[in-house]
């Protein structure tokens, strides 16, 4: 690690001249120590003539000491650590634990520390699970550190472990949506061919619907739930997956029995009862494709429950403008797509 | 934010937040509607002397931001256009010009610094900052070497696809927002414009950085996030326009995740689901509302199921839940009585204990004095953690009271309705009008030239110009309703994000910094002149220049360089980089 020793008196470096800027700068120019001065004139000069070495490393560690977001310095310190080899990777794991000891959120460490950790392995694992719960540990949401373990265990597929963090902070923290996404991350990309989709989506939402009985207005396990078909196979591709499951509707009202002022109860509900009209428009519109004699018949059913669904959406969007009326002109956005489908399944019967 | 009875990190650190802000709003608590203006004013010449003091020398602390110092000149330069203000004294436009010439890096793009590795962000902002400043300044950008770099940041879809922000750098939405950003500055044509698409397989990047939740994270898998949700609609403006947008994204989840990003009581937006609002925000998440605006409003509601998907059973509607909603404030009214109610009977209760424990040690039952006391520390301790309660709940009520819904109330849905069909009346007139134009246009075509295939990249200029046609065209027509509370983020950033002594911050207790007066800003002016919007507070003093929403450059700067660098077409690109 550097010395407060001046470049201009080591040995090691007495071979280089340092780069000085041509005059005193006018513009955002920054008044630098002049220990960060000295080491700035060393590291252009090393730039200039494309150095690569152990002391070029060391110079590295200077400057980002200097300034952690130094993206040049970051990137010639991993090109030294290419030329030198295994060892200096290895020592790298340890030099970005100390950086982000000191400032977690910065990108160039933790980009740094990828290239480090994908490039040594699966063997990396602990070191690496290590580091980021430390992070995660101090900060429940820390962005990097979460992408950090997702690009991880995309390496090493240890999927089982993940689920198993992302629940212990959603246990912690009930409205860690860092949390909730990480399962949701898991879940997209564990292996699960040979699963019973059923079975297994029952269980999902026993999860949720757990999470939502602990605090119903907790906005992060609700749009797990409707994230869960709209992006997850088999249900993202079947049209209104989520008013297919009577699961869902069964969640939303329970919810409103222990607290009749959810806000998320009645928006899910409503998104339930929008989806059937939906469902019941293309149905009426099948029928009135249709070449079968009778098929227009069953257009009046059709319609009228086409319509009470609408109905009871824009109840349920009334509702949520009480219970969230910062939200107001998107409840009524979403009110008005309900009439419109009234409009257009009404106009099925003429 | 209610807490449900089960206090969290989350919640404890979203109160405490709510806590902090009550006093700014209490201070409008007694002003009427009409009055509220006065009290909304931007301090302009506080935040100019701010502004124009960053542009020369920085104190030695500034050193963690050597690596960013064309942002630091892009978030000033932008703030004065914003507030039409001009440099200082001491620092010209050759001084910038300068000072960014030095930034620029020989092969291309430009660094944070000078001889520093170009970087797309710092590139982002050097070109912004030369755009800002126009001119003679925007003869400085080379133009070639850039567009090389530009494909030299390409991560082939093979190996993930978009960009990477430097050689050897990370890749994620910033980058892909920054590319096409430079590349709509410079006036990159149609047929560039694609080739870069196609090497860094962009869209379908984009696409896969949304998430379950509606908005995007900064990589495939990352949480939806405000900065990377920006930076991806942005870019899918740029490259293709609304209906690129349209065909790439989930829309509909992408506005319910979005409108849920606005605080209740704040008034500002966050940045992720259950996090804390920030005054960067009200650009980042705000204005994606104009964006999105520029797509048709059926984009925005889920799409119709086609006959073929319909099912074939049909599906019982269930009945509706009995119960109603309350307002928050009845809620938060009955919350503070109940606690009150629940204080004072256990503070009586902790009371008579407490003397009955007294009596006990003065009296003979000396044995049971030690129980007793016992008995009475406990209730007391209750009695202490229920009137912390009573506390909470009374700030609780207060804050509801003067929460950015109340203090700004949203439209009447009669109102909105008639607005919407207003719209859609317009957009039907001009679609007939257009359909009538092109039919004629069309047969002196056919009449002239034989027919030829589409070139791609006409492909997307067409979508481009459709894009910037609507825009232009929703400037006279009349626009849709609005889907967030622009009233309210003003509020939050005249209220909450300006300090006394110049300069705009994330949030009362932080402290100001360049970046935060220029997104502050940036979404003040994205508020003031939104589709259907207004400006709070007098014209006179808080009217900003109008900014383009996607690229955060005001816009007839914006318009200025695009004349200038499509007057000067680059030569086309070299088959190498065609071929990629």
């Amino acid at each position: 690690m550097a010395s407060s020793i001046p470049y201009s008196v080591r040995p090691e470096w007495a071979d280089v001249t340092p780069m000085r800027l041509p005059e005193p700068e006018r513009v955002v120019a920054i008044q630098y120590t002049a220990e960060h001065a000295e080491a700035l004139g060393y590291f252009r000069a090393v730039l200039q003539s494309g150095e690569l070495s152990e002391r070029v490393l060391t110079l590295t560690a200077d400057m980002i000491r200097f300034n952690q977001a130094d993206y040049t310095a970051w990137r010639v310190r991993w090109l030294c650590v290419q030329k030198l080899g295994s060892k200096a990777l290895e020592e790298e794991l340890a030099f970005t634990h100390a950086v982000m000891l000191e400032n977690a959120k910065n990108y160039q460490v933790w980009n740094h520390r990828r290239l480090c950790a994908l490039q040594l392995g699966p063997s990396v694992a602990d070191r690496e699970d290590e580091v980021t719960r430390e992070a995660i540990n101090f900060d429940e949401k820390n962005y990097h550190a979460w992408a950090h373990r997702q690009a991880i265990v995309k390496m090493t597929e240890r999927w089982q472990a993940e689920l198993a963090i992302a629940e212990e902070f959603i246990r912690r923290d009930v409205r860690n949506n860092s949390a909730w996404n990480q399962r949701m991350f898991v879940l997209k990309h564990m292996p699960s061919s040979g699963r019973d989709d059923a079975a297994w989506l029952r269980s999902e939402l026993s999860y949720v619907a757990e999470a939502i009985r602990h605090a119903p207005r907790n906005e992060a396990p609700w749009r797990y739930l409707t994230g869960i078909f709209a992006t997850l196979e088999p249900w993202s591709s079947q049209p209104h997956a989520l008013s297919c499951h009577f699961d869902v509707y069964t969640i939303c009202t329970e919810a409103l029995l222990d607290c009749p002022s959810c806000a998320p109860a009645y928006d899910v509900l409503a998104q339930y009862y929008e989806g059937l009209a939906g469902l019941g428009e293309a149905r009426g519109a099948a029928q009135v494709e249709s070449q079968a004699p009778g098929a227009r018949d069953n257009l009046p059913a059709i319609v009228s429950s086409v319509l009470q669904a609408c109905e009871m959406a824009q109840g349920a969007l009334d509702e949520a403008a009480v219970a969230d009326p910062m939200r107001t002109p998107y409840w009524y956005h979403r009110q008005r797509g309900t009439a419109h489908i009234m409009a257009a399944t009404t106009a099925m019967l003429t | 934010m209610f807490e449900d009875r089960l206090p969290t990190t989350t919640s404890k650190a979203q109160n405490g937040l709510e806590k902090k802000i009550l006093p700014f709003y209490q201070e409008l608590e007694p002003v009427d509607a009409e009055e509220l203006h006065d009290f909304l004013e931007l301090q302009r010449e506080n935040h100019i002397a701010y502004i124009q003091g960053g542009l020369g020398q920085l104190a030695a602390g500034f050193a963690v931001l050597d690596a960013s110092r064309s942002w630091i000149v892009y978030w000033l330069v932008h703030s004065l256009a914003l507030l039409d203000a001009p440099l200082p004294d001491d620092v010209t436009v050759d001084d910038l010009m300068s000072f960014l010439g030095a930034c620029q890096h020989p092969e291309g793009g430009f660094g944070g610094g000078p001889m520093q590795l170009a970087h797309l962000a710092p590139t982002y902002a050097a070109v912004a900052a030369i755009v800002t400043l126009g001119g003679k300044a925007l003869a400085l950008v080379d133009r070639t070497k850039l567009r090389d770099y530009l494909f030299r940041m390409c991560i082939p879809p093979q190996q993930g696809g978009g960009f990477s922000v430097h050689e050897g750098g990370e890749g994620d939405l910033r980058a892909c927002y920054t590319a096409m950003a430079v590349a709509h500055m410079i006036a990159l044509d149609g047929a560039d414009k694609e080739e870069l698409l196609k090497q860094s397989g962009m869209v379908q990047y984009v696409r896969a950085c949304q998430t379950y939740e509606g908005g995007l994270g900064g990589e495939p898998g990352n949480e939806a996030h405000g900065g990377y949700t920006f930076c991806g609609v942005a870019a899918l403006m740029l490259a293709g326009g609304p209906s690129l947008v349209q065909s790439t994204l989930s829309v509909p989840q992408l506005l319910h995740w979005l409108v849920h990003r606005q605080g209740s009581m704040e008034g500002g937006f966050n940045g992720r689901t259950n996090k804390l609002v920030d005054g960067c925000y009200s650009f980042w998440q705000g204005a994606v509302f104009p964006l999105l605006g520029q797509l048709p409003l059926a984009a925005l509601r889920s799409p119709r199921v086609p006959a073929a998907k319909a099912p074939q059973q049909e599906l019982q509607t269930p009945p509706g839940p009995m119960m109603t909603a309350s307002p928050p404030f009845e809620l938060a009214e009955e919350d503070m009585h109940a606690r009150m109610h629940a204080y004072e009977s256990l503070r009586g209760r902790a009371l008579n204990a407490s003397e009955e424990a007294d009596a006990a040690l003065r009296g003979t039952a000396a044995r049971h004095s030690s129980s007793k006391a016992a008995a009475a520390r406990g209730l007391l301790d209750q009695a202490a953690a229920a009137h912390e309660a009573a506390e909470q709940a009374t700030t609780q009520l207060a804050c509801i009271n003067v929460a950015a819904f109340n203090i700004c109330p949203p439209p009447d849905p009669e109102m909105l309705m008639h607005q919407e069909q207003s719209h859609l009346q317009a957009i039907e007139q001009r679609q007939r009008q257009q359909a009538q134009t092109a039919n004629a246009h069309t047969q002196e075509q056919e009449a002239q030239q034989p027919q030829g295939e589409q070139q791609p990249g006409q492909q997307g200029q067409g979508q481009q110009q459709q894009g910037q046609g609507q825009q232009q065209g929703q400037q006279t027509m009349p626009p849709p309703p609005p889907l967030c509370n622009y009233e309210a983020l003003q509020l939050w950033i005249l209220k909450c994000c300006q300090a006394s002594k110049g300069g705009l911050r994330d949030k009362p207790g932080k402290p100001v910094d360049f970046y935060h007066t220029c997104y502050c800003l940036s979404g003040l002016s994205v508020a003031q002149h939104a589709p259907g919007s207004h400006a709070m507070g007098h014209r006179e003093t808080n009217l900003l220049r109008r900014t383009d929403p996607a690229v955060n450059v005001v816009e007839d700067k914006l318009a200025a360089a695009k004349a200038y660098y499509t007057a000067r077409p680059l030569p086309a690109l070299t088959k190498s980089m065609a071929l990629g």
